[in-house]
């Protein structure tokens, strides 16, 4: 894969990796890697961590990062970076989003990811209601509010 | 106590604690009838139906429509003019607030009659008021994409309102341009007003990131948004919960029922 690495003075990369987003002026996707002293270090230490004769050889191992092509979606051109160490993924992180219009990075000043976004199970969560938009009277019957109004007495 | 009612072009789900939860059911389904009545834009005799036509003017109009357009009012400068009654084909149309507001006058009804503890679930907006088991409601969030699964679980203390265009199509318009808008796959708005946080959440879907803005700089209220890459974003002080808290988790429980399969 080839590594299209462009080094942005720190101050501002600092403060874009604030935002969680890379905006680069002008609009136009370009991949960016942050300078990634800093996710190296953390990878060792998660490395350094597991058991075994492998694991040690991984540690030797440096993390390798690679920036994937931008996808095009509703709001704008989003690019992601995967750390790669010992042939398995360690971390996959959102590096550009360049917003066709400056909405997605006003949503970004505004509102920040949330962390263990994984989908879940109506099952898993004690939960009494569901929000969700608004159902006609028919799509009732398939929404998670009719099955825990079933639950009930 | 549990009860669903068709009613507004949807279903409410109660869910009422305590004593005189039927008589408080009973009162709540009454009222939203009525106000549907009052309300509704698909019946030619309601009253919103005749300020649309013209036929009633605004200062001549039953009470609580005078209300309701003076909370769109608020809700129009609140959400910087992305939610928009008056900018809505055919007429004025108070039809996003008017669900929320009314399931939160259904909880009012609930509470006088002397319940402890009360959820109406108009449709995906809730309010809710006290402790069900001396914790607070939890509520969760639907992924945009799929019926049976969750984003995230909230606790919360009065209203939370989700708006998105998966359940209607794009029926959401943006004010400005007078054409469907969908800047997030969905918008959830949590505060203290069930009128204001629905409205807020159509707002978000209309207006994107300048909407995002006027929500977190609101006292009271906070947000989540789910864009249309699954990516889902929340403002400072969304009360986003732990799916499973404290308690025989039932998701632990299947993977030591897993666990024990494979050992067999």
């Amino acid at each position: 894969m080839t590594r299209a690495q462009i080094v942005i003075p720190s101050t501002l990369a600092g403060l874009l990796a604030v935002l969680g987003v890379q905006h680069i002026a002008g609009g136009r996707p370009v991949a960016v890697i942050v300078p990634s002293a800093a996710t190296t270090g953390a990878a060792s230490t998660k490395a350094a961590g597991t058991a075994g004769s492998r694991a040690s050889q991984q540690t030797a191992e440096a993390a390798r990062t690679a920036v994937g092509r931008d996808v095009t979606t509703q709001y704008g051109d989003v690019q992601l970076k995967v750390t790669v160490k010992g042939g398995k993924i360690q971390k996959v992180a959102f590096v550009a989003l360049n917003a066709y219009d400056g909405h997605s990075l006003s949503i970004d000043q505004y509102a920040a990811p949330l962390l263990n976004q994984q989908a879940l199970a109506a099952s898993s969560a004690q939960i009494q209601g569901v929000s969700g938009a608004t159902y006609t009277s028919d799509a009732y019957r398939q929404s998670l509010q009719s099955a825990l109004d079933a639950l009930g007495a | 106590m549990r009860h669903h009612e068709p009613v507004m072009g949807t279903v409410v789900s109660f869910d009422v604690r305590g004593g005189a939860a039927g008589r408080g059911i009973e009162s709540a389904c009454a009222l939203l009838h009525e106000l549907d009545w009052r309300f509704s834009t698909w019946k030619p005799e309601s009253a919103v139906s005749r300020l649309r036509r013209g036929e009633l003017a605004a200062a001549e109009a039953p009470a609580d429509v005078v209300e309701v357009l003076e909370l769109c009012r608020r809700a129009r400068a609140l959400s910087r003019g992305f939610f928009d009654p008056w900018a809505m084909p055919g007429g004025v149309d108070p039809t996003g607030l008017v669900k929320g507001w009314a399931a939160g006058r259904a909880l009012e009804a609930i509470r006088a009659c002397g319940a402890e503890a009360a959820m109406v679930n108009a449709g995906g907006d809730i309010a809710v008021f006290g402790r069900p088991g001396g914790r607070r409601w939890r509520i969760g969030v639907r992924d945009p994409g799929d019926a049976g699964l969750l984003r995230c679980v909230v606790e919360v203390e009065a209203a939370i309102a989700t708006s998105g265009a998966y359940e209607r199509g794009a029926h959401i318009i943006d004010p400005r341009s007078g054409r469907p808008a969908a800047r997030f796959a969905s918008a959830t708005v949590v505060g203290p007003s069930l009128a204001m946080a629905d409205a807020l959440a159509t707002a978000l879907i209309a207006g994107g990131g300048d909407v995002l803005g006027a929500v977190s700089e609101l006292p009271g209220y906070s947000a989540c948004v789910i864009a249309a890459d699954g990516v889902l974003r929340a403002t400072a002080g969304f009360p986003a919960a732990d799916p499973a808290p404290a308690g025989p988790a039932p998701a632990r429980r299947h993977r030591r029922r897993r666990r024990r399969a494979a050992r067999r």
